[in-house]
């Protein structure tokens, strides 16, 4: 099948005639949106509008986020208000903390039981207040770790020395002597 | 007559514009939907869309044809934009069956001679481009200059795009 050149195909399609029913274009005239197929005319592409200088005369500029702010700070400012309404109006007041008395001069809020704490061996033990070489020291405060049987570490935990109490075990009312 | 007078010249009215180029506005329709219906009722459309606008269009004499078509392109572009949207629709509710594809669909009942249908069915496997441009140049048998003024285009562009979509046409018609 060979090729057709142009002028062929031209003069070809120039022998098609419009059908009659194109005559219809009459009564769809009031149907077609005119705009919708008109070509752009190029005299309005020349007509520029200066920016007015007169600062009222120029277009409003939209604000996109003025809304969405005054949603946010409504937001913030109801559950802050809410908040405080809760903690005014609350009957039960909020729950001490909890206090662990560790000894006599040692107390810990924190919650941690004591036993966990004792784990690092170079931490200074706590020590109530001794009477420095006072007469009684009935569980043998006074003797170094070594001689105690203790087992060579350089800080070990030593028993607090209590000042003595009446009923103290002592050498007149057990017999020795 | 000198150019003075041409360029002054009233425009003739709508009914004579009509007459004279209704043709040419129906073979380019024609060539874009390849259906006949379609094309009558697109080519109908655009004259009555003229029709709107052609008191305001302050045309000079020997445009009104390129105004035409440029019309006609729009309605064109309008046309396969909703005849994709309604395929895709007809295509997901009855299960991929669509309508018939009015670029495969040549014959309608207009009489046109075998060079006609070959070159109709051949646009089928061209690009809306092509199509556009071998409508303007082949089937409304537009100058160059004129396809480029409704294209938006140089005329050498026009002339460029027109030679190469017409290689493309005849080598889809020289396939068996």
């Amino acid at each position: 099948m060979g090729r057709i050149d142009e002028n062929t195909l031209t003069a070809a399609f120039a022998e098609v005639e419009a059908p009659p029913g194109l005559d219809r274009w009459r009564e769809r005239i009031a149907d077609v949106d005119a705009e919708s197929c008109a070509p752009e005319t190029p005299e309005n592409d020349d007509t520029v509008v200066p920016f007015p200088t007169n600062r009222d005369l120029r277009p409003r500029r939209y604000r996109r986020g003025s809304m969405t702010a005054v949603a946010a700070a409504a937001a913030v400012i109801g559950l802050g208000g809410l908040v405080v309404t809760t903690q005014l109006f609350s009957d039960a007041p909020s729950g001490d903390p909890t206090m662990i008395i560790d000894g006599p001069d040692r107390t810990d809020t924190s919650g941690v039981p004591p036993t966990t704490r004792t784990t690092d061996p170079l931490r200074k033990p706590s020590t109530p207040p001794t009477q420095a070489g006072g007469p009684s020291t009935p569980r043998g405060t006074n003797e170094t770790p070594a001689a105690a049987g203790g087992d060579g570490i350089a800080n070990p935990v030593r028993e607090p020395g209590w000042p003595a109490m009446p009923g103290d075990p002592t050498a007149a009312n057990t017999g020795d002597h | 007559m000198t150019a003075t007078d041409l360029t002054e010249a009233p425009a003739p009215p709508f009914e004579q514009v009509y007459r004279d180029h209704a043709p040419r506005v129906f073979r380019y329709c024609l060539s874009q939907v390849s259906n006949r219906g379609d094309a009558e009722d697109l080519a109908a459309d655009v004259f009555a869309a003229a029709f709107h606008a052609f008191a305001t269009a302050r045309l000079t004499p020997g445009t009104e044809l390129a105004w035409l078509l440029r019309i006609a392109r729009n309605a064109v572009i309008d046309h396969r934009r909703k005849h994709t949207r309604r395929s895709a629709l007809l295509a997901r509710f009855f299960g991929g069956e669509s309508e018939a594809d009015p670029k495969a669909n040549v014959e309608g009942e207009v009489v046109m001679r075998d060079e006609v249908r070959r070159a109709l069915a051949a646009m089928a496997h061209l690009s809306d481009k092509d199509r556009t441009v071998i409508g303007l140049r082949i089937a409304a048998g537009l100058p160059y200059a004129e396809v480029a003024e409704v294209l938006g285009l140089t005329e050498h562009a026009a002339t460029m795009a027109c030679k190469r979509a017409l290689a493309r046409l005849q080598r889809h018609m020289g396939e068996p």
